[in-house]
């Protein structure tokens, strides 16, 4: 049996994309055979919500990570063939005791998302918007991280960031997959930026777009993905893309 | 998906639908809903409803098997050829569940109708589904109906998946629905159709004669005869015949070992006319008996060996077929049926067989004499045999046990159950194998007989000698060895346990 693979979908900014990317590739995953794990990481809780997924209550106990089965037992199964959901519902007390425990435990990430992923071909990561010890071991876990990037200077400085956060703790940018979210093709500055970027940068960004559309703004509305909800609107194309690109580096 | 999907289904009567539901789903709704298109159904069994006997029930729907048990999920295959028997179907989870029934049975429709499935998501107060549920509706022409409710768990969804299936057994009384199992299915719905039973039990109540009880007997086993017919002459699996034949050596049976309650030439005459309807069915069965084997013969033999058996079964199944279809045209011509009237005639109020001087004699006290004389025969020539005797003692004892194993059959109402389970028990291990010692010793002679009326200067003949040669050899030393193993277990059945189990119902009869 092939080994489970691991995506992460990360950025340390909230508001640009991320669990809308998250939500979309996890469902495209499962379209595509592989069975999949999507694991709400971030305390807003938001990629459960999109599926109707109600947290169960086994989550927000102070030591619920260290606990393989406890973790099995909250994995609920999505309305969609081939995809489950562990939904997020922590309180940020218990995330600051998780983030020590971590710390003493090297990487627990590992342990658990191995046992709670078997029968997984792959698990989606929707990660908090921060840099700390989780994110660091996401980071190490993680076979590829996507990261949304909203084409704007203040993102570009986010990105020099998240790469010296790479290059102090040893971790191999290749692992890095850095796309255009909520772009505005309008936008004299997005554009410029995103040819800026592509051009000039020796990190290589996705070819695919994710333009803005209130189609996924509206995903909270109808809890439905959008490339569920509306397949042949431009956002859920474009996801489609970007699956693409992302599941041919997988290979 | 997933490790954690629970399926569970229960069957209701009626057909319910999922408007029935709504109430037993609190706190969970109905989401969204699908009709399929409505299809034909079977519902298939074997002649003896082996299927529903042991609990379960065997759909057939546009090319899919699906099989419904008590305490487990459903499980269903897909189908592409006919289905014959339970043995010829392709490997797969119905075959590998089908387990309380014969190989060599034909599955064949205990009642058909139109079957319609809905599939119906159950949602939470977020419309989330927390269990998917599949209503199953079998809908007979004569309007007998029944659901087929299937829940499917989701992952994380255990409280949901308990609460529905809780609530589906409850179900019964708000639809007019009961629950019921699913091997009550084939009544159900093929209602009115009796079952076979090709061990009919015969009323012996105090005080009946001996005459009384011979008749009714042969009564019973006549009918079950005639109930083969029809399987015989369609050819639907070869267990018919085999039961066909065993209801005419019950027959023969009781009219033989019924010693004196039946005059002697009443008992000559009916022995006359059973031999005669029997011996039209010996060649099909052994023919029958060698098809059945083949695989058997194949593994005895090296491969450079094959081309002569290949050769043999091809003239068997050849020949097989010839004698099918004679022996259907004999079932269906005007002179077996006129055999076949005399033979019920003579049972019947007023014209009743020639009695003998026992025929008075009350049951309980013929069965004791009967049994305990044939006990004691079979336990004697048992206990003389050692590696010296030769095998005509063994066939001897075969044949004494036989005619044991039969009386205990027949008078197995005044045994009753718990004191004619431990009689049997040890007999029918006995029997087993000396039922292979004999199998060896008659396919040995059978198959030198088809060398001896072959030709020497016949290519064909040639190879299957060399065949059989081989194939004889090596069945030799499975006969001796299997005499080995019958010496070995003498001593179970003459050993004083045994012994004391018949002694005591003997003695019971006795005065």
């Amino acid at each position: 049996m092939a080994e489970m693979q691991v995506i992460a979908c990360y950025s340390n900014k909230g508001g640009v994309g991320k669990t809308a990317a998250a939500v979309n590739l996890a469902l495209l995953a499962a379209r595509s055979g592989r069975r999949t794990l999507l694991c709400d990481l971030d305390p807003q809780g938001a990629s459960g919500f999109y599926f109707r997924v109600k947290p169960s209550e086994k989550l927000g106990k102070k030591r619920f990570f260290t606990s393989a089965s406890r973790v099995s037992d909250a994995i609920r199964e999505s309305d969609f063939p081939n995809l489950d959901i562990l939904p997020a519902n922590m309180s940020f007390r218990n995330f600051d005791s998780f983030l020590g425990a971590l710390k003493n435990r090297g990487s627990l990430l590992k342990k658990v998302l191995k046992s709670a992923g078997r029968g997984y071909d792959l698990v989606v990561l929707d990660c908090p918007p921060n840099i700390s010890i989780l994110s660091e071991n996401v980071f190490r876990v993680a076979d590829r991280i996507v990261v949304p990037v909203v084409p704007t200077t203040l993102s570009e400085r986010t990105l020099e960031q998240l790469h010296a956060f790479f290059d102090k703790h040893d971790l191999s940018r290749k692992k890095l997959l850095p796309f255009f979210s909520m772009v505005q093709a309008r936008k004299s500055l997005h554009t410029q930026t995103i040819l800026r970027l592509r051009t000039e940068s020796t990190r290589t960004f996705l070819l695919t777009q994710i333009p803005f559309s209130t189609a996924v703004e509206r995903m909270g509305l109808h809890r439905v993905p959008v490339v569920a909800s509306q397949p042949r609107s431009p956002a859920a194309q474009s996801y489609v893309g970007l699956w693409h690109e992302i599941e041919r580096k997988l290979a | 998906m997933s490790a954690a999907s629970r399926a569970a289904s229960v069957v209701l009567t009626g057909a319910v639908e999922v408007a029935d539901l709504v109430q037993a789903l609190a706190p969970y709704s109905v989401g969204g809903t699908r009709t399929h298109a409505q299809v034909p159904f079977q519902l298939l069994d074997n002649f003896d409803a082996a299927v529903a006997k042991s609990g379960q029930a065997l759909i057939q729907m546009r090319g899919m098997l699906e099989l419904l048990e008590a305490d487990a999920p459903p499980v269903s295959q897909s189908v592409n050829v006919a289905v014959r028997t339970a043995g010829e179907l392709p490997e797969g989870p119905v075959k590998a569940r089908l387990s309380g029934v014969s190989m060599l049975r034909r599955l064949m429709p205990r009642a058909e109708g139109r079957a319609r499935r809905l599939k119906v998501a159950i949602v939470d107060d977020e419309r989330k589904t927390v269990a998917r549920l599949s209503l199953l509706h079998l809908l007979c022409d004569d309007e007998a109906s029944v659901t087929v409710a299937a829940v499917e768990g989701l992952r994380g969804y255990d409280d949901a998946f308990e609460h529905l299936t809780e609530s589906l057994a409850r179900i019964g009384g708000s639809t007019g629905g009961s629950v019921v199992a699913p091997g009550e299915l084939s009544g159900i719905l093929s209602a009115g159709t009796p079952v076979y039973n090709p061990k009919p039990r015969i009323e012996m109540p105090r005080g009946s004669t001996s005459f009384d009880v011979a008749n009714r007997i042969v009564v019973a086993h006549l009918a079950v005869a005639r109930i083969n017919e029809e399987g015989i002459q369609r050819d639907w699996d070869t267990v018919f015949l085999h039961e066909y034949r065993i209801a005419f050596r019950k027959i023969r049976s009781v009219v033989s070992l019924f010693r004196g309650v039946y005059s002697d030439r009443q008992r000559d005459a009916l022995r006359a006319m059973t031999g005669r309807l029997m011996a039209r069915t010996g060649r099909l069965r052994d023919l029958d008996v060698y098809l059945l084997d083949k695989a058997m013969y194949f593994d005895l033999v090296p491969a450079s060996l094959h081309e002569g058996l290949d050769l043999l079964f091809a003239r068997f199944a050849t020949e097989r077929s010839a004698e099918q279809r004679a022996l259907a045209r004999w079932l269906a011509s005007t002179d077996y049926e006129e055999e076949m009237q005399n033979l019920g005639r003579l049972f019947t109020a007023g014209r009743w067989p020639e009695p003998g001087p026992l025929s008075d004699l009350p049951v309980e006290q013929l069965a004791h004499d009967l049994i305990g004389r044939s006990w004691r025969k079979a336990r004697a020539c048992a206990r003389k045999i050692d590696a010296t005797t030769p095998d005509e003692v063994i066939h001897d004892l075969r044949v004494r046990c036989k005619k044991l194993r039969y009386l205990l059959e027949f008078f197995a109402p005044l045994i009753g159950e718990d004191a004619f389970r431990p009689l049997i028990r040890p007999l029918r291990r006995l029997q087993d194998e000396l039922g292979l010692f004999n199998d060896y010793s008659v396919q040995i002679q059978s198959l030198e007989g088809i060398v001896d009326s072959g030709s020497p200067r016949r290519h064909d003949d040639i190879a299957i000698a060399r065949s059989i040669g081989a194939l004889t050899a090596v069945l030799h030393q499975r006969q001796v060895a299997q005499r080995r193993k019958v010496e070995g277990i003498l001593d179970e059945f003459t050993g004083p346990k045994v012994r004391r189990k018949f002694e005591r119902w003997i003695e019971a009869g006795d005065g």
